[in-house]
């Protein structure tokens, strides 16, 4: 590899085009395999998807000293033979390979003019034959990182790379790092008291924050218009739902004008009354139609739905991604005589890779989801058969203070999350009975089929060519009776919400208003609910074929339906082995505050 | 639904099935999320219209496989010794042509366990026994 000519420009900037996400966990496996007591340097790679503007590391890969040309306290590099095969095999991959290697005298290290050689020397033989791959480097010390990112490595053009770590409140050592530069200003007068508390600095984290709501009823609406008065500006909302009148008590700000209107415009317009610098992107569909880019987006995503599919999806998603998700609900419970058994609420964050995300905790549960895809038509037939009891399709109860508690709760928990004045809590369970609360921290389950290394649940490729996903030995169709039974292709259009559209629908009001006598009136007729359909699996759309399987073309005869039968064959294929046991290796710390008295 | 994890099933099922028989198996993964089956031989009693043993089975799967079994559907035009077992029910709810079957469902489905050979060989069973009310079990 020849010296490079070019001079690296080392701009001094942190980059706003891409941002390197890990677990903590992924960085403590850093921390303990490059700053060993020994004080030799180490190196390790660390292997990224790139979506959108984040480089999500997928796997770490520590290179060991067998594998290395130099290993030494003042220097380290792979073997060339090394390199090429690791790299060649990273880009192949379509990941993005990050160059990590120790300075374990240093606490907050930075790169040292050898350093700044090594890394031009990279650029110039990995530019020229992936020019359109970022090249990124690390250097990390015992309490800090430097780091570099060629976003384009055609040019000598060299940024600060910003780190985000998924947990990062777990970390034995905080990790002194670049940051993303957040710049939406606030409101110093209007916040003043929350500023008391969470310093202008945590203020302006909240205002740059980007919050996904997955339902709008009556846990969601409070929760958003909670976060819109304490300052969130940017969400997105997703809910199929249109208003009922028996969510009037329990959708904040909802009143009987709005019975039959899209759940996430009402609530919408009530957010951009609260906080006039707020957007709401406003999606009347399923989570699972939202367009994967906006959610993504999402810097926490907050799940207050009463469908256990959209609440796995959300978990799946966030795992994914390496986002957030916040997951709330209540329950309550009566005897049949219609006493209260049990109040109860969830709140679980999910922090992915670490600690316990909804599958870790097991709260798949395959009868629940079985239940929630049937129609009407189909619970009806079950019913009559005696397979399912008459009250399975029953609404739950619901009260809106419960909501409101929860509410207020999952908003605290973001607070935490995002401020970082208090370590939020893993896994929250308040007693609406007794007003016991538990807060307990949990781990990632080894094993889980969401976000152990090599589940193939939320992990894996996600984008697959049409004609992977479409083949076998005929044509394919299926013509489902409802064609919402059906998952289509298209995904869910939004509406912005901000205060210009209040504005407007202020202006046009015709005097129904709030609080008055409009029960009298007729409800509007409700908004055309679209039939959304959602693409189940991202794919790319290219030209349909047929993928062909290694099967001999069936004898036909004078019709589809009247074959000879075939010959059945003795021999047997090995049954692929699906029976690795799962473990779990939970250790909950329980920490118990009994609350007494009303609140 | 990861399709890294259910194309290999797919084809591990295409591969199972083939040993015993030759039916022409499709899937779409992309956008009705169902794999399908015809000209599957079903077992003695069993006749289509046409008075052959053959009929078609779709196992729908949903996004949410395979966190949960698929549902399942035979030809409509498909009878038991003459008539309509109690396991075929809710046509109307199912694709044209097709009726839904009244599949078990396994209390312990475990997305690590099992898979669409599990669900194959749970409907082969049942096919053997249509009137048992627990074909698992008498199997």
């Amino acid at each position: 590899m020849s010296e490079s000519q070019a001079v690296a420009v080392d701009t001094g900037t942190t980059s706003r085009e891409l941002e390197l996400v890990l677990t903590a966990t992924q960085l403590e496996r850093v921390r303990e395999w490059t700053l060993q007591e020994d004080g030799v340097e180490r190196f390790a790679y660390m292997y990224c998807e790139p979506t959108e503007n984040r480089l999500l590391v997928r796997e770490i890969d520590p290179i060991p000293a067998e594998d290395c040309a130099v290993m030494e306290s003042s220097a380290v590099r792979p073997e060339l033979s090394i390199e090429r095969e690791r790299l060649g095999d990273a880009m192949s991959d379509g990941l993005v390979p990050i160059m990590v290697h120790s300075h374990p005298f240093s606490q907050d290290p930075g790169f040292s003019a050898l350093d700044d050689n090594i890394m031009e020397s990279y650029r110039d033989w990995l530019g020229q034959l992936y020019p359109e791959v970022p090249l990124g480097f690390i250097v990390i010390g015992h309490a800090g990182v430097d780091t570099a990112i060629y976003t384009d490595p055609s040019t000598p053009r060299r940024e600060k790379l910003p780190i985000s770590v998924v947990g990062e409140w777990m970390l034995e050592t905080p990790l002194d790092a670049p940051k993303v530069e957040r710049d939406r200003s606030i409101d110093g007068e209007r916040y003043d008291r929350s500023i008391r508390a969470l310093t202008d600095t945590g203020q302006k984290h909240i205002a740059n924050t980007r919050v996904g709501i997955v339902g709008l009823g009556g846990l969601g609406s409070m929760v958003a218009l909670q976060l819109a008065r304490f300052g969130v500006q940017d969400f997105v909302f997703a809910d199929p739902d249109v208003v009922e009148r028996s969510n009037l008590p329990r959708i904040y700000g909802a009143t009987n004008s709005d019975v039959g209107r899209q759940k996430v415009n009402v609530v919408g317009e009530q957010v951009a009354r609260a906080n006039p610098e707020a957007t709401v992107e406003a999606y009347p569909a399923r989570v699972q139609d939202v367009p994967e880019s906006d959610l993504s987006n999402c810097d926490v995503i907050i799940g207050a739905v009463d469908r256990l599919d959209a609440r796995l999806y959300c978990n799946e998603f966030a795992i994914r991604h390496l986002r957030y998700y916040i997951d709330g609900g209540v329950a309550i419970e009566t005897d049949d005589s219609g006493r209260v058994t049990d109040e109860r609420g969830l709140i679980q964050l999910v922090a992915p890779g670490a600690n316990a995300c909804l599958d870790c905790m097991g709260r798949n549960d395959a009868e629940h989801l079985r239940i929630e895809e049937m129609s009407e038509e189909e619970i009806e037939a079950d019913i009559q058969r005696g397979y399912l009891e008459e009250d399975v399709v029953a609404p739950e109860p619901a009260i809106t203070p419960l909501n409101g508690q929860a509410a207020s709760l999952i908003t605290r928990q973001f607070t935490k999350l995002i401020t970082d004045y208090s370590p939020p809590a893993d896994f929250i369970r308040f007693d609406g009975l007794d007003d016991g609360l538990v807060a307990v921290g949990t781990h990632p389950s080894e094993g889980c089929i969401s976000c152990s290394a090599g589940a193939d649940l939320a992990s894996g490729e996600r984008s697959f060519n049409r004609k992977d996903l479409v083949g076998g030995d005929g044509e394919i169709e299926v013509d489902f009776a409802d064609p919402m039974d059906a998952p289509g292709v298209d995904s869910a259009d939004s509406q912005t919400i901000d205060q210009s559209v209040v504005d407007q629908s202020v202006g046009e009001e015709t005097g129904v208003s709030e609080g008055t006598g409009s029960a009298s009136q007729p409800a509007p007729e409700p908004e055309p609910k679209p039939k959304i359909r959602g693409k189940a699996v991202s794919s790319q759309e290219n030209e349909s074929g047929e993928k062909e399987l290694d099967v001999p073309e069936p004898e036909h005869g004078s019709s589809d339906r009247s074959l000879a039968g075939a010959l059945f064959t003795a021999t047997q294929r090995a049954v692929r082995e699906r029976s690795e046991p799962l473990t779990l290796l939970f250790l909950i710390a329980v920490v118990l505050k009994v609350l007494r008295g009303r609140r | 639904m990861n399709p890294q994890r259910v194309i290999p099933e797919v084809q591990d099922l295409h591969e199972m099935i083939k040993q015993r028989q030759n039916p022409i198996m499709s899937y779409d993964l992309a956008d009705d999320l169902v794999v399908k089956i015809e000209q599957l031989k079903f077992p003695d009693g069993w006749e289509n219209s046409d008075g052959a043993q053959f009929g078609d089975v779709i196992f729908d799967l949903s996004s949410t496989y395979p966190r949960k079994q698929p549902k399942v559907y035979v030809s409509d035009d498909m009878s038991y010794r003459g008539g309509s077992p109690h396991v075929l029910y809710a046509q109307s709810v199912a694709p044209n042509g097709f009726t839904k079957y009244c599949i078990h469902t396994l209390s312990d489905w475990d997305p690590d366990k099992h898979s669409l050979k599990t669900m194959f060989n749970i409907l082969e069973v049942s096919l053997e026994n249509p009137k048992a009310k627990n074909p698992l079990q008498e199997a």
